[in-house]
């Protein structure tokens, strides 16, 4: 073997060693840096599908779905989940446009769902609700009473939804809300995201 | 007739101690409730706070946040409570939250405290180690190939240009 060999076979073995030994050091320089921060909220159905969700709802029926949340921020996360029930007539949060311009629905929260989500983690709860209502066919309105929801009955006595000749339904809406705790201003703030469901509240 | 005067004064006087001994045993007022709520709920933050500088530190933080869930838990159903007027629930429900993290904070900080060192040894064999081995394989291998390119001039050896 020449000296040119020998050369080769030396250049070839130091390299590859020299990989081995800054592997570690090199794993954490090439890393491809995380530059989206967020956070994602979802609804499944009862087959924990996206589907089958409960529309057509009946007085004192039980219905089930899958609330999750996922944190992609990049640090451990304090999120409260607003629980909020709405007619037509009443505003919807916002979920469009800068997080910062976003605002919440003005109705006070049913239910406050507090939950601490590690970065790259989900976390899911199963929420089973029924409603008690009463229609009042000859003014053409819904009077509820309450939702009762992962056992818990929740006050809805000021809460009316009247009927909508369009769409022929009397429209209830649940709303989830997503709020997080901000450590420099050392209060929740609405998140910007916020998932629902939509209901017809069936008199039959 | 005396007798069942002294008695029933007794017996007065006696649950006139009662009640003077045991205040506690009284309902709580809404304000009670709002202020051991508000405690219960400050001291959550403070811990999420703890546990957050933990978690940056590269901490398992697993079972601090199944702690703080069911603590997040106790304090909603506290404001359900409180929300209906319960104020004796609304009260036991904050007091138990608080209850539950005392020492968290410290757990918290001792949770970081380890990630920390962990991580300065990390670093110490990951990237110091790391990088002094690599310097010392290349300078290490230049040597070694100057000693043999010397070797081999002396000899004269077969090839060598």
């Amino acid at each position: 073997m020449n000296l040119s060999e020998i050369k080769v076979l030396f250049i070839v073995v130091t390299a590859v060693a020299a990989l081995l030994v800054a592997s570690p050091v090199l794993s954490r320089i090439l890393v491809y840096p995380r530059t989206e921060f967020f956070s994602e909220m979802w609804l499944l159905g009862p087959n924990h599908k996206a589907e089958g969700y409960p529309y057509n709802v009946t007085q004192g029926q039980n219905y089930t779905v899958y609330l999750g949340i996922g944190n992609q921020l990049g640090y451990c996360a304090y999120y409260v989940v607003q629980v909020k029930f709405r007619n037509e007539t009443q505003p919807l949060p916002t979920s469009f446009g800068p997080v910062e311009n976003r605002t919440p629905s003005n109705m006070p929260p049913l239910l406050n769902i507090s939950t601490f989500v590690a970065d790259e983690q989900n976390w899911e709860l199963p929420i089973s609700f029924s409603f008690d209502y009463e229609a009042n066919l000859n003014r053409s309105q819904v009077w509820f009473k309450s939702l009762t929801m992962n056992n818990e009955t929740l006050d809805l006595e000021s809460y009316i939804t009247t009927w909508n000749e369009t769409r022929s339904l009397f429209f209830g809406n649940l709303v989830f809300e997503l709020w997080i705790y901000n450590t420099q201003a050392a209060s929740l703030s609405y998140h910007g995201r916020f998932v629902d469901l939509k209901l017809n509240m069936t008199t039959y | 007739m005396k007798l069942k005067v002294s008695v029933l004064a007794l017996h007065l006087c006696l649950f006139l101690m009662l009640f003077s001994l045991f205040p506690f045993c009284l309902a709580v007022d809404e304000g009670q409730a709002r202020s051991a709520m508000v405690q219960a709920d400050q001291t959550i933050k403070d811990c999420y706070l703890a546990v957050a500088a933990a978690d940056k530190a590269g901490g398992n933080v697993t079972d601090l946040l199944s702690t703080l869930q069911y603590v997040g838990m106790l304090l909603s159903k506290a404001n359900l409570a409180f929300g209906k007027g319960d104020y004796d629930s609304a009260y036991n429900l904050a007091v138990q939250s608080k209850a539950k993290l005392e020492g968290f904070v410290a757990d918290a900080n001792f949770v970081k405290e380890e990630a920390e060192q962990s991580a300065d040894i990390d670093f110490m064999i990951n990237v110091v180690g790391s990088s002094v081995g690599t310097v010392a394989i290349l300078v290490g291998s230049l040597a070694v190939w100057f000693g043999l390119k010397r070797i081999y001039g002396k000899k004269g050896a077969h090839g060598f240009k």
